[in-house]
């Protein structure tokens, strides 16, 4: 059994390659960073591994390090590297460092299917004769070429023919075989090639230089004079000509083996979805219209239907129980805990299936990333990182994942205060929430849904300048987020992602959902000498009435709401499970007013996420004294921010 | 009789629910930590997507 790695820039489409050959669903997203980890599968009976993406072998963040270091240490017997065919010249600059590694390479020309659209032919021969390396095209995302391509990967692991280095200008190469020729090279382990070292050594590598022997005092300054030399010569740092050298390759290459045909001028739908004017409103208008299909069009005519459904159902277990005598405990909690709290989430089903699905199209389709590229320019201006938006982007579906990426983020505070800031962005398990309140207090008034996703990015933004101002030494660093092309959601892929999000949702139903109601129906039946009470004598109730003063200004200051406050720190669904058990989904508009449901929806969007986000923040922050920090700035600012919501909604009335 | 059988088959009901709730949380808190994975048979190991030393082979 033999390793394959594939490797190339990110967004070139491994991932899919990696689903494709190996048959696995793995997750696929429309945009640049979603392998953060290597993944393992089985190709042809030997292992094959889906690495980050990289654009060069000098990494900055910790997963292109962890490519790197796979490429570099753990010596795969061939390295695959799959190439987006529209993106020829740039992608071959990763090609040009991947070949001076002595390994077997094979290269993938991914995304055929779109050359002919782009306008772009590309000989293959000819790339194969200039680069060393077997060439094969395939589409992954269409499954065209894989039966071709597994023939190759056989055929390269039988062969092993290391691919040809590219030659850089006259100057330089005198430099790097005077320094291949010094002793020092016979130091280097014997699986690295010396060019490749040898040119670490004229860019000075850190990295390769840390997992080097010291340098002898008399090579040590010869090459101090190699780069003066070669500074003077170019008039550029030597990490820099070196660069310029192999995208000269890389474009002497692409211009030898690719023809591009003058496209005509088009309308650019992103003149409009990144512009700096236009971006936000139709981001508005797109995310108002996602939620009217949703919870308006769909939510409006099915919750109700099973509402009445879960309300029949639970009529009728009455009604047999009843007859049969059974045990009012019993019977209660089967009918008003679990029937009553797992049917009130349950019947959200089809509209967060609908919004699910299309906000997974939005993603497919390459319109968050756009999203991103907008908010990055902010990011920035905010003390936060570029990178801050793809946790930003993935907390629209669970703030765990979506913190735990944070990690891609080299600086320390900026890596911490994407973690604080993921959670104000609302993720799928508080839909339920906002989609009950909007439907009984805010029917056919679109704008509201769109309204919470920037009061999250608001949030984010208040929070980010206030640490910038706060923060002594600001760190600053260049992020570039390259935008992917638009293409039409795949069907895999969408369903894919639906289908786990949905189920993921109804697993939460009959787990933690069902505990809770059952734990909720038996606290609001009992009193603390366990005698069956009324509900407003209840433990729930004695523990509630504790903290509802709290909540008495911002609208919302009963027992059932805080009540559901507190079971929301299990999982954010609950509040909907735990108000359908205390008041009755039919009941809200006693107890709520469209401001002090505003109001509530603001505290739910904002305070401190549900526990398992809580866990993944204290991972990410490493402290106790943080997290506590976090958790109180959190919950504070909900506070304060729902108290502005409750009295602003109040004076507009 | 009728009414003992009702309510054992009730109580019986609402435990089943409840142990199937439980074991299903335990199972998933499991997945979701790598301390979980292993090469052995059963592992309900998911693959620590954001791990550094910890990894799933998918078959």
């Amino acid at each position: 059994m033999q390793t394959i790695a594939l490797i190339g820039n990110p967004n070139s489409g491994k991932t899919t390659l990696f689903n494709a050959l190996t048959g696995t669903s793995a997750y696929v997203g429309n945009w640049p960073g979603v392998t953060v980890e290597k993944k393992e599968g089985m190709v042809g009976g030997h292992t094959i591994l889906d690495l980050p993406g990289i654009y060069s072998l000098s990494p900055y963040s910790p997963e292109e390090k962890l490519s790197r270091r796979y490429i570099l240490d753990e010596h795969p017997d061939l390295i695959i590297d799959v190439i987006d065919a529209t993106n020829l010249e740039r992608s071959l600059y990763l090609t040009t460092q991947l070949a001076e590694l002595g390994r077997p390479l094979l290269l993938v020309l991914n995304m055929e299917d779109l050359l002919e659209k782009e306008g772009i032919k590309i000989d293959t021969k000819r790339l194969s004769q200039m680069t060393g390396s077997p060439v094969v095209t395939v589409s992954a995302s269409k499954g065209t070429g894989i039966d071709t391509l597994k023939q190759a990967i056989g055929q390269s692991l039988e062969e092993k023919h290391a691919a040809l280095c590219p030659l850089f200008s006259n100057v330089v190469e005198r430099y790097i075989l005077h320094i291949i020729e010094d002793d020092y090279l016979h130091a280097i382990p014997k699986e690295r090639q010396r060019r490749w070292a040898a040119i670490k050594l004229i860019e000075e590598d850190e990295l390769f230089l840390s997992s080097m022997p010291p340098l002898p005092e008399a090579f040590s300054t010869y090459l101090a004079q190699v780069r003066t030399e070669l500074v003077a010569h170019y008039d550029d740092d030597p990490e820099a000509i070196i660069i310029d050298q192999r995208y000269k390759v890389a474009e002497q290459i692409a211009k030898d083996c690719q023809i591009r045909k003058q496209k005509a001028k088009s309308f650019n739908f992103d003149s409009i979805a990144t512009n700096r004017i236009a971006a936000i409103p139709l981001f508005i208008l797109i995310m108002g219209a996602v939620f009217y299909l949703s919870i308006g069009l769909v939510g409006g005519y099915t919750t109700p239907i099973l509402e009445n459904l879960f309300g029949y159902l639970g009529q009728q277990i009455v009604t047999l129980s009843d007859s049969l005598g059974v045990y009012p405990l019993l019977s209660g909690i089967l009918v008003d805990g679990i029937t009553s709290g797992v049917g009130a989430v349950l019947s959200f089903v089809p509209q967060l299936f609908v919004l699910f699905l299309l906000l997974s199209i939005l993603e497919d389709c390459g319109y968050m990333a756009r999203i991103a590229f907008i908010m990055d320019r902010m990011m920035r201006t905010l003390g936060l990182s570029g990178k801050s938006i793809i946790p930003l982007v993935i907390g629209t579906g669970c703030s765990v994942p979506a913190i735990m990426s944070s990690r891609t983020i080299e600086h320390q505070k900026q890596r911490e205060l994407t973690v604080i800031v993921t959670p104000f962005i609302p993720c799928g398990a508080k839909m339920p929430v906002f989609a009950l309140m909007l439907t009984y207090f805010f029917p056919g008034q679109w704008y509201i849904a769109p309204l919470i996703y920037l009061l999250g990015i608001a949030a984010v933004i208040v929070t980010g300048l206030l640490a910038r101002a706060i923060d002594k030494h600001k760190e600053t660093n260049a992020f570039i987020l390259e935008l992917p092309r638009y293409q039409l959601p795949t069907v895999k892929n969408v369903w894919l992602q639906t289908k786990e999000r949905t189920l993921g949702f109804i697993q939460k139903a009959g787990t933690i959902i069902l505990l809770s109601s059952v734990i909720i129906y038996l606290l609001s039946s009992y009193s603390f000498t366990l005698q069956a009470v009324d509900a407003e004598a209840s433990m729930l109730a004695i523990l509630g009435r504790i903290i509802a003063p709290l909540f008495a200004p911002l609208g919302f200051g009963f027992w059932q709401a805080s009540v559901a406050l507190l079971t929301g720190i299990a999982a954010k669904e609950t509040i909907v499970s735990t108000l359908s058990v205390t008041v009755g989904t039919a009941n809200l508009g006693s107890f709520f007013n469209p401001a002090s449901a505003l109001s509530f929806m603001t505290f739910i969007l904002l305070a401190s996420p549900c526990i398992a986000a809580i866990s993944a923040m204290f991972r990410e922050l490493g402290s106790k004294r943080k997290l506590l920090y976090a958790l109180l700035w959190q919950t504070g600012f909900a506070y304060v921010s729902a108290l502005l919501v409750h009295y602003i909604v109040l004076l507009c009335i | 009789m009728i009414t003992i059988i009702a309510n054992v088959f009730v109580a019986a009901l609402i435990i089943s629910l409840v142990a199937y709730a439980i074991a299903a949380l335990t199972k998933q808190n499991k997945a979701g930590s790598c301390a979980s994975c292993s090469t052995k048979k059963g592992s309900v190991c998911e693959g620590c997507q954001f791990a550094d030393n910890c990894n799933k082979t998918i078959h």
